[in-house]
Parts: structure tokens; C-alpha cells; sequence
């Protein structure tokens, strides 16, 4: 009878425990999720950008270049050509934590020129991904944009997704 | 006539994201940036895109509305045919991962969910001024509505709509996206559409909320199934080529026959047996078969009627409360019903991971403890997919 009793009190007991134990194996699973969400991760906005404007074969110097980079929010700079039409942008990457998350995130990638009260889009690009392209950043190493030409877009290889080939918009010849 | 492509429809789908943040130079290229999108359809968005709004009061007051869809003129083999590409929004997540899910009248007086009604309702006006004049000049023409996730809800209200107002052909595609009404909705819309391409990943959990009583549209037809996989994980509900699955790679196919489907879960006779609760795990099949073991006891035990037209009005209590409630009332009928309540409570405990599976009481507070847990496990899992971003 004792020891049947002391069984009685111990049973709860142990499940009890089991059911914490449980308890903790399952919410760490949880949070393991929980904070996959602050997480933070990579995303390369924009490549190195050296390129030069020309309007009819003449270089366009001391005119603002801007850059519109667009993940989540805005991220805008601008470049100065020089004496011979060249402007560099530096690499832009940021930190963020909707990689890890579920629902995609637009990247957008827009380089524009206003001269003699007309703006120029000289790049325009989008997509999902937030790692860089291959391709794409070997194109903006030498843009050539000529203002007169009209805007193209142009189909161009995808090396990490080759069944997705990128489209790229704008008067800057790539070919 | 002809149907986009699924690789030209989830690209569409896609485009639709580039709409999500407005751009302060006001230089959209929208779908240029997508080879296939670019060559079949010409998008004009001088005017910027078809705003609507969503979410909080305080997003409202300020005036944070962005673009929600992007109307397209088709060129080539889509000539005289339109396309509408429909993006998500996070901040309609709240209202498919909530169990006080508000209904109300829409468009074709059937119940459909609040929130997707009251987004679609404030883009409207918009919508309807640019597609008149465009489809005054081609009525032969087929409208091709497009979305992925909640973009897909919104996607499949526009197509009801269109087809209604303008007499046009229309076709809608889906991907990853949510359930938007209740079994009127489904039916009259299948119907209504002239074809529906519902595009799905077995282990994308949007498409399972919110629960029964919302039901997919094709009506009991099927759903374009992209990728087969045990567990769910919200992960699979991304589009992006990067991700895994991802939505572009699995529908980059220029064939809809090549496409594996799947006929939705025959909600007749699943009568689930408590001694095989053990065979349940917490997939997108099970969720279906435990909804369906659920309308099957209902209608057995003569209630489901019932249940349909108390969620229909709306009753004081929650909706699992009224149906926790009325199994407790089932169980107390038969012991034959009493039994296949207990098999569907062990399945419900096996798929939401709980570590005991045992039922020993048929009371109203065990069994809404046990629509908790599930219901709690189901939309966990979506709310992670969708809003961990927000």
C-alpha cells in the first residue's frame, strides 16, 4: 500500500518533468526559428560602378550621376563625371534580416543622369535574390552610355541561374 | 486564347514585387527586367502603378500606400490579351493566421475573408479606370490575372470581378497562395473563371490557411503541385531562384502538361480511426485529410449544415468554440460517433506534435484544447512564413 502510494505521488511528478522537458526541447525549436528572423545576412546591392557619358561623342563632365538602390527602403547616392565623362560608384551591401525570412524582397538597381532638363536611365535591374551576379557586376565595370542612344533592354547570361537570364534596361551599351 | 506559360506566369508574379517600394526618380521598368515577361507583355507605368491599401490605421494615416498591381498590354502570340500582376502584402498576414477570421459579403455575394475584400475594394477604382478603356478596345481578348501569396488571393478576387464586369475571357494563376473564402466563393468562382491555375509546393504552408471552412477554388478540381516534400517549412513559400525551392524554378516550364498535378483531398467518407492517429505527421496532407475527417463527422452526425450557416452569420462565440461545442455534442449521440470523434482529436494531437496523443475525455475544454494546439501549430508555421519580415 505504501509503496503504491508513494508510485501515485511519483507518477505525476515524472510527467510532470517529461512534459517540461518536452516543453523546453519544443520551444528551443521555436526560437531557433524565432530568431532566425533577427538574423542578419548579406545583400549586395550594387556592385563597383565605372562608367562614362557621352552625348553625341562628347563627354558629359560635372553632371550628378545618381544611383537608386531599392531593398526594403530607399539607399541613394550620386557620382560627379569628370573632365572626361567617367563616374565610379563603390560596392553596396547591406545587412538585413529578411533573407532569412519567407516572404521575397524586391532588389532594385536604377542609374540615372539628368542633363539639359531631361532625365536619362542609364540602368534599371530588379530581382529576388540578394547575392550578386556574376555577370552584372563585370558589365557595370565599363559602362559606356551615350545619351542620344534610345533606352534598350538587354537579355544577358545568368551565370549562377543560367535558365534565368537577366534583363537589363537603359541607354548604356552592353553588348 | 492561348495560357500564359507557367514560366511567363510566375515570372509576371514576380514582376509584381518590383512594385513594392516606391522609387523616389519614378523609374519603373516594370517586368523588363524578366526576358519573358518583356517579350510578351508591354506594361505602361507612367502614371505609376495601382495603388491600394492595407494594414494598420497608423500605415494609413500615413498615406504608406504602395503599388499593388501593374496592368499589361499583350504583343506578339498574347496580342489583344491583358494581364493584371498582383504582389503580396505582409500586412495582410494577420488576418489568414487568425483564428477571429472576420467574413464578409463580396463582390459576388458569397463569404470571402475581410481583409483581402477591403484591399481589393481600395483598388478597385483604380483598376477599373485603367482596364475600361483598354478592354473597350479588345473584348475578345483574355484578361490573365496573376499573383503569388497573398497577391494570389487578391489575384483570384480581380479575376471574379473581371469577368463579371467586362464579359472578357479570363484565366487566373496562382502561386503559393491562400485559401479566400468560404465553399460559395470556391464554387461560384470556379465556375465563373474559365480556368484557374492554383501552383503550389507541398511544403509551403500558405496555402493551408486559413483553415476549413475556407475552401481553394477549382472546387474539389486540382492544383498544379511544383514540388512534392514531406514537412512543411516556410521556406518553401518564397519565389526567388536562390531560394529553395523557389517558385521561378519549379514553374520554369513551358508546359502546363508537363506539370505534376494533384486533385484536391475528397472531402467525403474520412472517417478516422483512433487507433491509426499515430500514422499522421504534420504535413499539408495530413492537414487536409484531419479537415476533411472533420466535415466527414459533421455531415455524419447531421450537423454540418448547421455549422456552415453558424459561420456563415457569425455567432457570439469563436468559430472554434461553436464547433467545439458541437463535437462535444456529437460525441454525446452514439458511441459509434463518440469513437470517430476520438480518432480525429488523436490525428489533430498527432499532426500538431503533441507528445501525448491520448484522448480520455470528450468534454468542450479538451476538445477546444485540442483545436488549439492545431490550429495553434498550422498557422505558427504560416505567420512565420509570411510576417517574419514585416
Amino acid at each position: 500500500m505504501r509503496i503504491s502510494n508513494v508510485w501515485q505521488k511519483r507518477l505525476p511528478l515524472l510527467a510532470a518533468a517529461l512534459s517540461f522537458l518536452v516543453f523546453i526541447v519544443f520551444s528551443q525549436q521555436v526560437n531557433a526559428d524565432m530568431f532566425s528572423w533577427f538574423k542578419k545576412y548579406d545583400v549586395h546591392l550594387s556592385p563597383a560602378v565605372h562608367g562614362k557619358i557621352t552625348f553625341n561623342g562628347t563627354p558629359v563632365a560635372n553632371v550628378k550621376v545618381f544611383r537608386e538602390l531599392t531593398y526594403d527602403k530607399e539607399y541613394l547616392d550620386h557620382a560627379v563625371t569628370d573632365s572626361s565623362g567617367h563616374f565610379d560608384f563603390d560596392e553596396k551591401n547591406i545587412r538585413s534580416s529578411r533573407p532569412g525570412g519567407a516572404f521575397d524582397t524586391a532588389k532594385r538597381q536604377v542609374l540615372y543622369v539628368d542633363y539639359n532638363e531631361q532625365r536619362y536611365l542609364l540602368w534599371y535591374y530588379s530581382t529576388l535574390n540578394a547575392s550578386e551576379a556574376k555577370t552584372l557586376t563585370e558589365k557595370m565595370q565599363q559602362l559606356h552610355c551615350e545619351l542620344t542612344h534610345p533606352e534598350k533592354t538587354y537579355e544577358l547570361p545568368n551565370h549562377e541561374f543560367p535558365d534565368h537570364p537577366h534583363g537589363v534596361t537603359g541607354v548604356c551599351s552592353l553588348d | 486564347m492561348a495560357t500564359l506559360t507557367p514560366k511567363l506566369a510566375v515570372q509576371l508574379a514576380s514582376a509584381a514585387y518590383d512594385i513594392q517600394k516606391p522609387s523616389s526618380s519614378g523609374l519603373y521598368r516594370f517586368g523588363k527586367s524578366a526576358p519573358e515577361v518583356d517579350k510578351a507583355f508591354q506594361f505602361d507605368l507612367s502614371n505609376g502603378p495601382i495603388q491600394g491599401i492595407s494594414g494598420s490605421m497608423l500605415a494609413r494615416m500615413l498615406k504608406r500606400s504602395t503599388g499593388f498591381a501593374a496592368v499589361g498590354k499583350g504583343k506578339a502570340q498574347y496580342d489583344g490579351d491583358h494581364v493584371i500582376a498582383i504582389r503580396g502584402t505582409a500586412s495582410l498576414s494577420d488576418g489568414i493566421t487568425d483564428a477571429h477570421i472576420g467574413l464578409t459579403g463580396g463582390e459576388n455575394n458569397s463569404l470571402i475573408h475581410a481583409g483581402f475584400n477591403k484591399t481589393f475594394q481600395s483598388m478597385k477604382p483604380a483598376l477599373e479606370s485603367t482596364l475600361t478603356p483598354l478592354l473597350a478596345r479588345s473584348s475578345s481578348g483574355t484578361v490573365h490575372c496573376v499573383g503569388h501569396s497573398l497577391g494570389g488571393a487578391l489575384a483570384h478576387i480581380t479575376a471574379d470581378w473581371v469577368k463579371r464586369r467586362y464579359k472578357n475571357k479570363v484565366f487566373l494563376y496562382t502561386f503559393g497562395a491562400p485559401r479566400v473564402g468560404l465553399d460559395g466563393f470556391a464554387i461560384k468562382t470556379s465556375n465563373n473563371i474559365d480556368r484557374i491555375f492554383r501552383c503550389t509546393h507541398a511544403a509551403d504552408p500558405v496555402p493551408m490557411v486559413p483553415l476549413w471552412p475556407f475552401v481553394h477554388a477549382p472546387y474539389q478540381g486540382e492544383e498544379v503541385l511544383l514540388a512534392p516534400g514531406q514537412g512543411i517549412s516556410f521556406a518553401a513559400h518564397k519565389m526567388a531562384t536562390e531560394a529553395t525551392p523557389g517558385y521561378l524554378n519549379t514553374a520554369n516550364n513551358d508546359s502546363w502538361r508537363s506539370l505534376q498535378t494533384q486533385s484536391s483531398v475528397n472531402h467525403i467518407g474520412v472517417r478516422l480511426k483512433y487507433e491509426n492517429r499515430h500514422q499522421a505527421s504534420f504535413t499539408s496532407y495530413w492537414a487536409e485529410k484531419i479537415s476533411s475527417g472533420l466535415i466527414t463527422l459533421l455531415k455524419d452526425a447531421g450537423y454540418y449544415t448547421a455549422v456552415m450557416a453558424q459561420a456563415a452569420i457569425g455567432t457570439g462565440l469563436t468559430f472554434y468554440d461553436m464547433l467545439a461545442r458541437t463535437l462535444e455534442a456529437v460525441a454525446k449521440a452514439s458511441t459509434v460517433l463518440a469513437e470517430q470523434t476520438k480518432g480525429l482529436l488523436g490525428h489533430m494531437l498527432t499532426f500538431a506534435r503533441q507528445a501525448v496523443t491520448t484522448v480520455t475525455e470528450l468534454s468542450f475544454k479538451f476538445i477546444r484544447w485540442v483545436f488549439d494546439r492545431t490550429v495553434g501549430a498550422l498557422y505558427r508555421s504560416a505567420r512565420e512564413a509570411i510576417s517574419s519580415v514585416m
